[in-house]
């Protein structure tokens, strides 16, 4: 990197922590921290949950996944409108009503102690994990730039992020991540512009969609309905419906963010336009990967992705390797230059002819990659043998002017920082509220509370760097996040679904169905019956059926009535 | 705001009439949100779809 790609880089890294602590003035205690007094309008509602959600990991994998898959991925997102208006519906009000701090309060009252903590871990545990993935992300970028130690460089990461989420709270977390989302969205439509910028003289934006289409790199709908694919329009309504349902409705780090709005309709607002705006967004980020993809169609793409490992296994097997790549790669520049120069002729036969050489060149440098990978694995056999996570940033660090490059890469940070201080504010929020208030400390003065989610949120964002030491085996980063989440949220769905609809279902009842669905979800994710997304859909029918078929051989008593049990 | 916290448990047979209470934002009715919202679903999709088509 440039002296001015260290300036902006810095500048802005430094800039976001000192905004974050200059927001963290005035905490006084447990209300102010986790909920910022109730305080927030919509459009910050909005932008607060647009940044928890969107981490790092978005900007990082998703052009990397469109760019070795196609835009499919989007269809992922297909569920996610529905979702927030059952959420603004159901959900919503009656967090508000209860005036809680966590999500998890409310199933105490409506069933027992014993499933609201055994919901609390299910989060705690999926989120602390998702969050190491989240801190290792923007890690990776770093290692793989300037060739640092990966576990360092976690380390530097979490470090930098703790500072101002320990001492600001959620109006801190706010703020910031309203920010942080300005900067992004210049940063990548900046970079969205470069790559079409870049491309040869008198290749424009639409002859680039033209060779990415032919290339089958613009597949965005898939009809064809397979229990094991990963990514088809029914997966992604279904299964997508379900995993946004509980993502929004049940994890504490989105209904954190929710909960500080001044009133239900502003938290319904902030909701609604997340729906509207999520699916166009992540279409046009996971179409500049596809951009990138024709970008390396013109110039010369390299064998792997990731060139710091790459060089740890440098040797003439590989060299060989590379230079058979290099000339199906002189073949592709041959043929994608021919086939843009048939398309815009409208010479449908030489359309045909050169797509067809240009996918046999591509198969063929594809199987050297491939050859390549397996030579990686063989004489590095810890190395990690995923690139996808490294496309972007390739094309970032080797093709971008100076100064560009580094505020793409503080991007990709303040994406980071935004998700995981989010998440950071919510692990504390439910070890405080919902373990240790509710199981060691009850009659504590709200100050000693206000000091335990500080040290909560420091512990927490210590077991997320650990975590994200051992992130590096997970492939792509976008997709193990996902995968984890799909693990744990069909149930935790499922019990806040019996917990609004099913009046009848009492809290053994559906605490016992909860720990079945579980062990079940994770023996259907083993045995790799069906694809992730559709877990999400599995969890939480099993929880309902479960529920009630437990709860009609129980003794006959009104499920409304909390029972009191295992947490006394 | 959370000196007026309520006591647990709440009255849970207040939620459905709590719930028809709060009225929409913007639209005066939730069916109308649905509707708008299956219909930007709808145009996306079928934008994606001719989208895919075109250019492949």
């Amino acid at each position: 990197m440039s002296v001015a790609d260290w300036i902006v880089l810095g500048g802005t890294l430094i800039g976001i922590i000192l905004y974050g602590i200059w927001k963290s003035r005035g905490q006084k205690d447990m209300a102010g921290y986790f909920l910022d007094n109730q305080s927030m309008p919509w459009y910050i509602v909005l932008l607060s949950i647009i940044g928890t959600q969107a981490s790092a990991i978005t900007f990082l994998s998703a052009p990397g996944q469109a760019y070795t898959d196609g835009m499919r991925f989007v269809q992922y997102y297909f569920g996610l409108p529905l979702a927030m208006v059952v959420i603004c519906i159901a959900f919503v009000p009656i967090y508000h009503k209860l005036k809680v701090f966590t999500a998890y309060e409310y199933l105490e009252g409506r069933f027992d102690c014993k499933t609201r903590t055994f919901t609390a871990i299910l989060f705690l545990v999926q989120r602390a994990l998702s969050t190491g993935i989240s801190i290792y992300a923007p890690a990776i970028i770093l290692s793989s730039l300037l060739g640092w130690n990966i576990y360092w460089t976690n380390v530097i990461m979490g470090g930098l992020l703790i500072i101002y989420t320990v001492s600001g709270g959620t109006r801190a977390v706010s703020y910031t991540q309203t920010l942080q989302l300005v900067i992004i969205f210049v940063g990548m439509f900046l970079a969205g512009w470069m790559v079409v910028h870049l491309l040869p003289d008198g290749i424009g934006f639409n002859d680039a969609l033209k060779v990415a289409g032919k290339m089958n790199k613009l597949n965005v709908i898939v009809t064809d309905f397979d229990w094991k694919d990963k990514y088809n329009i029914w997966s992604g309504l279904v299964g997508g419906f379900f995993l946004a349902l509980s993502y929004f409705g049940t994890d504490q780090s989105q209904v954190g963010r929710y909960l500080t709005a001044k009133s239900v309709t502003e938290s319904r607002l902030g909701l609604l336009m997340n729906g509207l705006v999520k699916v166009p967004m992540q279409f046009l980020i996971l179409l500049l990967g596809s951009m990138v993809f024709v970008f390396y169609l013109y110039f010369r793409a390299p064998i792997f992705f990731n060139e710091a490992q790459l060089s740890k296994v440098e040797g003439p097997a590989l060299q060989q390797l590379r230079a058979e790549y290099n000339s199906f790669n002189q073949v592709k520049q041959e043929q994608v230059r021919a086939l843009s120069s048939a398309i815009k002729n409208k010479d449908n036969a030489g359309v045909e002819m050169a797509q067809q050489k240009l996918q046999a060149a591509e198969a063929n440098a594809m199987k050297v990659r491939t050859t390549a990978i397996d030579y990686i694995k063989k004489a590095d056999p810890a190395a990690d043998t995923n690139d996808t996570n490294y496309i972007f940033l390739h094309f970032v660090v080797n093709n971008l002017p100076k100064g560009l490059v580094g505020l793409l890469i503080a991007i990709i940070f303040l994406a980071a920082w935004g998700s995981i201080a989010a998440a950071l504010n919510s692990l504390a929020s439910t070890t405080v509220i919902d373990i240790y208030k509710r199981q060691f400390r009850p009659t504590a003065p709200d100050e000693h509370y206000f000091k335990a989610s500080r040290w909560w949120t420091f512990i927490w964002g210590l077991f997320c760097i650990v975590v994200a030491q051992f992130a590096s085996k997970l492939g792509s980063l976008i997709e193990a996040v996902n995968v984890l989440g799909s693990l744990f949220y069909g149930v935790i769905l499922g019990i806040f679904l019996v917990a609004f609809y099913c009046k009848r279902i009492g809290g053994t009842a559906v605490f016992w169905a909860a720990i079945v669905a579980e062990i079940l979800v994770i023996i259907v994710f083993i045995t790799n019956i069906v694809s992730f997304l559709w877990l999400n859909a599995i969890g939480c029918l099993l929880v309902i059926v479960l529920a009630w078929i437990i709860q009609l051989l129980q003794p006959a008593h009104n499920g409304m009535k909390p029972v009191q049990s295992g947490c006394q | 705001m959370k000196k007026n916290k309520p006591p647990f448990p709440p009255e849970w047979e207040e939620f459905p009439d709590y719930i028809e209470e709060n009225k929409p934002p913007l639209l005066p009715h939730w069916w109308q949100w649905y509707a708008l919202v299956t219909g930007w679903l709808c145009l996306l999709i079928g934008a994606f779809y001719l989208f895919t088509k075109v250019y492949s």
